[in-house]
């Protein structure tokens, strides 16, 4: 009897867990956290964070853990994503000199940069992906690729 | 008003902006209503509006940047998600990153020579291609100011999110693959939101272009610093 209960509450926390992006989160945050503290400690170069990344990343591939565990906290965080740099971004008021020259040609330099890489990148990896075609020598898959 | 005041009004302030931001944009989703950008300049606006300290305002809201550990962390998901489409065109997305990258490289780096920027204000502008937690990290690395990155990196974005479907109109790529690496490499976050309003395909590239070539921007940044 005591250890249907048990099953039964284990089944219960590990359904509640699937569903609850706020503990997910909190298990992703503890994640980073003891992936920051390893690395500093450790004397890596590598910032905590992308530390973190690489070994849920393992752990998940080694299939130790299960995406589902961290799906909905996952996708909370990303789509949230724009909310937590914008008060980095507003370290701009403590930058005035920017509003002048030098701010119109930072402006100037992404402005411009950003059709070059948006073209630059897609020329290179379309003529691979047509390259890659030829070479195999089949359209089938090049096909499926082809709006 | 007290400093913890301050900072809970902050806090309250910039979520609450953000979110009612939120619904505007699905309202009516235009560039130019990003909730990003509305909550950036409204929080702008009232800091200089009501001419307080950019320390306090931090102060209220340092637990939100440091969200961006935890969801850098997050992006692992998505990558295992899509393991399929990386074993198989692991090369082809090699190369989008790597070239992309040194295509972002070396425009930001000439852009920064004819304009002759500072070496602080240039190596807060070289990583402006990747996603902003990865850019921030970088700019640290290689001696930017990574609040300056992150301002440069949105503005990226935005743009390159609203100049993508016209200059993809009149462009003749005919892959998914290169639709997405267009938009991935070229506006990140933006950019793989645009790329999901083509079609699957070129939302998976996108985003796994972007958080590679994230990936990709740090590694180079830390080994050329430890050298």
């Amino acid at each position: 009897m005591k250890e249907i209960r048990s099953a039964y509450i284990y089944r219960i926390a590990r359904i509640s867990f699937r569903n609850s992006r706020w503990l997910q989160v909190a298990v992703l945050t503890l994640l980073w956290f003891a992936a920051d503290r390893l690395t500093r400690w450790s004397g890596l170069p590598l910032p905590g964070s992308v530390m973190g990344l690489f070994v849920l990343w393992a752990l998940l591939e080694t299939k130790v853990l299960s995406p589902m565990w961290f799906r909905r906290g996952a996708k909370g965080l990303l789509d949230h994503l724009l909310l937590f740099f914008v008060p980095a971004m507003l370290a701009l008021v403590d930058h005035p000199e920017l509003l002048s020259w030098i701010g119109v040609k930072l402006l100037l330099a992404v402005l411009i940069g950003t059709p070059l890489v948006m073209i630059g990148t897609a020329v290179v990896v379309e003529l691979g992906f047509r390259w890659n075609q030829n070479r195999e020598g089949s359209g089938v898959l090049y096909a499926s690729y082809v709006k | 008003m007290s400093n913890n005041g301050a900072a809970i009004f902050w806090a309250v302030v910039t979520v609450g902006v953000y979110l009612a931001a939120r619904v505007a944009y699905q309202r009516l989703p235009r560039w130019w209503t990003s909730p990003m950008l509305v909550t950036w300049l409204f929080c702008g606006a009232l800091l200089l509006g009501l001419q307080s300290d950019y320390k306090v305002y931090l102060g209220g809201t340092h637990w939100l940047v440091t969200l961006l550990g935890p969801a850098t962390v997050a992006f692992a998901i998505p990558i295992h998600a899509q393991r399929v489409l990386i074993r198989k065109h692991w090369i082809l997305i090699a190369v989008g990153v790597v070239v992309g990258s040194a295509i972002a490289f070396a425009s930001s780096w000439i852009l920064a020579w004819v304009f002759q920027l500072s070496p602080e204000m240039r190596a807060s502008l070289l990583p402006r291609s990747v996603s902003i937690p990865f850019a921030m990290a970088e700019s640290q690395r290689i001696g930017g100011l990574p609040e300056l990155t992150a301002t440069f990196t949105a503005i990226t974005a935005l743009f390159g999110a609203a100049i993508g479907d016209g200059l993809l109109s009149c462009l003749p790529f005919r892959t998914a693959f290169a639709r997405g690496a267009f938009f991935g490499m070229g506006a990140h976050g933006a950019g793989v939101a645009k790329a999901r309003e083509l079609g699957q395909e070129e939302g998976a590239i996108a985003g796994l272009i972007m958080i590679f070539a994230g990936l990709f921007n740090v590694l180079a940044a830390t080994a050329w610093m430890s050298l």
